[in-house]
């Protein structure tokens, strides 16, 4: 099975292969062996060869088995296994990639305080690390598209078969959301003026760039499809008509269904646009995905959206 | 708010938008202070010209719907409820007066009539 394969099989394969070029050149290691290096790629910090190994072991079969256990069963959602196979494969393969560095930068050695290593390597380690998450990503199939069928009682307009429209709407974020992070961002401006610390200034006229880009949006449903967009231009997403399964209305609370506000991911693996608290379009995508979005009317939306795509079908 | 126009009918379409706009504020779907979404949208949205939805934009705005206000867009007006629901009586009245062969003046000379008639202290006219 796929999810096998990218949650416990590629990673153990990628750790294991780590491991015996270790064993490999054991002998050829100083002890102890050198296990952190500063910026400039000079060691300083130091284990012995058995430690090293263990440890580093332990720490990714923790991450492995917590991955696993979001990824494996059957009944949770591709998006989520996916998510869960490209962190344990990009894990398993950036600690591996390490541990391989570690002891080929030693080799020969006769103390452990003349190894180097160059910084660029561990950048090369992510590199790594991100090709085989993305191979992950590719693994882990989606749904079964023919098993999703449209909900035949999902709600629709009545719209006669030359009429053309458009719904959209204006949506905010609940006002303590946006409150918060408003707050934090003029209290960083103020104290790094006051501070005459300009990097902080700046950062804190960024956060508050983010909180409006964040607060304000404008939700769409038209022949094109579905679309929310921040009063900034950016973020902002869509999925076009053809991809549209069925579109219904939900209640969504955002702490307890999404973790927060914002643009969020929900238990599912739907991405969605959780501004406050109460109805939402939810769009079910033919390929298994998902979309939340908090709007007010969201029962016309959604029954614009059912409508157009009966029309388009 | 919802935005419907059908090109197969014999009604402008800047028309059928406008209506479109003030039955949904007539209906309280659309509330005073709510900002009409840019005509380049709707234009796209709809398949129509820009200048249609512009044409629809001042007709709402000459009825006093809208304020078009700079920065912020075309705004739904505090009066906008009324000022609606006294338009669909007007259609409506227009419609009837046609039906029966009433010509304008006709129709303001009765119209003119109930207004004194029913306004307190003003002299009683038949």
């Amino acid at each position: 099975m796929r999810r096998l394969l990218v949650l416990v099989v590629l990673p153990v394969s990628a750790w294991l292969a780590a491991v015996l070029v270790s064993l490999g050149l054991r002998a050829s290691l100083p002890d102890p062996m050198a296990v952190h290096f500063d910026l400039a790629g000079a060691a300083d910090g130091y284990l012995s060869f058995g430690t090293n190994l263990w440890v580093l072991t332990g720490i990714l079969t923790l991450f492995l088995v917590a991955f696993a256990a979001a990824g494996l069963p059957a009944r949770r959602p591709a998006a989520i296994a996916r998510a869960a196979g490209m962190l344990a494969t990009g894990t398993a393969v950036l600690l591996a990639g390490v541990q391989i560095l570690l002891v080929l930068v030693q080799r020969d050695l006769t103390t452990a305080d003349a190894a180097r290593l160059n910084p660029a390597f561990i950048g090369l380690a992510l590199l790594l690390a991100g090709g085989a998450a993305a191979g992950a990503h590719r693994l882990v199939p989606s749904e079964q598209a023919a098993q999703l069928q449209a909900d035949p009682d999902a709600p629709r307009l009545d719209l006669p078969p030359d009429v053309r429209a458009v719904w959209t709407r204006g949506q905010t974020m609940s006002g303590p959301a946006v409150a918060v992070p408003a707050l934090i961002a003029t209290a960083v401006v103020i104290g790094g003026y006051l501070a005459s610390a300009w990097p902080f200034v700046a950062l804190g006229l960024l956060l508050g760039v983010l909180v409006v880009g964040m607060g304000w949006w404008t939700v769409t449903v038209d022949v094109t499809g579905v679309r929310y967009v921040s009063v900034l231009g950016w973020p902002r997403r869509s999925v076009a008509l053809r991809e549209v399964l069925d579109a219904a209305v939900v209640q969504v609370r955002p702490l307890r269904d999404a973790g927060g506000w914002g643009i969020r991911v929900n238990k599912a693996g739907e991405t969605g646009l959780y501004l406050r608290a109460g109805q939402a379009l939810h769009v079910r995508l033919v390929d298994g995905r998902g979309l939340v979005v908090t709007v007010d009317d969201a029962a016309t939306a959604a029954g614009l959206l059912n409508s157009l795509r009966d029309r388009a079908r | 708010m919802l935005l419907t126009i059908d090109p197969t009918s014999a009604e402008p379409l800047f028309r059928q938008l406008a209506g479109s706009v003030r039955a949904g504020i007539a209906t309280g779907r659309v509330l005073p202070g709510e900002r009409l979404p840019a005509a380049r949208e709707v234009a796209a949205s709809l398949q129509v010209n820009v200048h249609t939805v512009l044409h629809a934009y001042a007709e709402l705005r000459d009825e006093g719907l809208i304020e078009l206000r700079r920065g912020r867009g075309a705004v739904v007006t505090n009066t906008a409820v009324d000022r609606a629901v006294l338009h669909d009586a007007a259609v409506a009245l227009v419609a009837a007066a046609r039906h029966l062969g009433v010509g304008p003046a006709e129709l303001t000379e009765l119209v003119r009539g109930h207004f004194d008639r029913d306004t307190p202290g003003k002299e009683n006219r038949t």
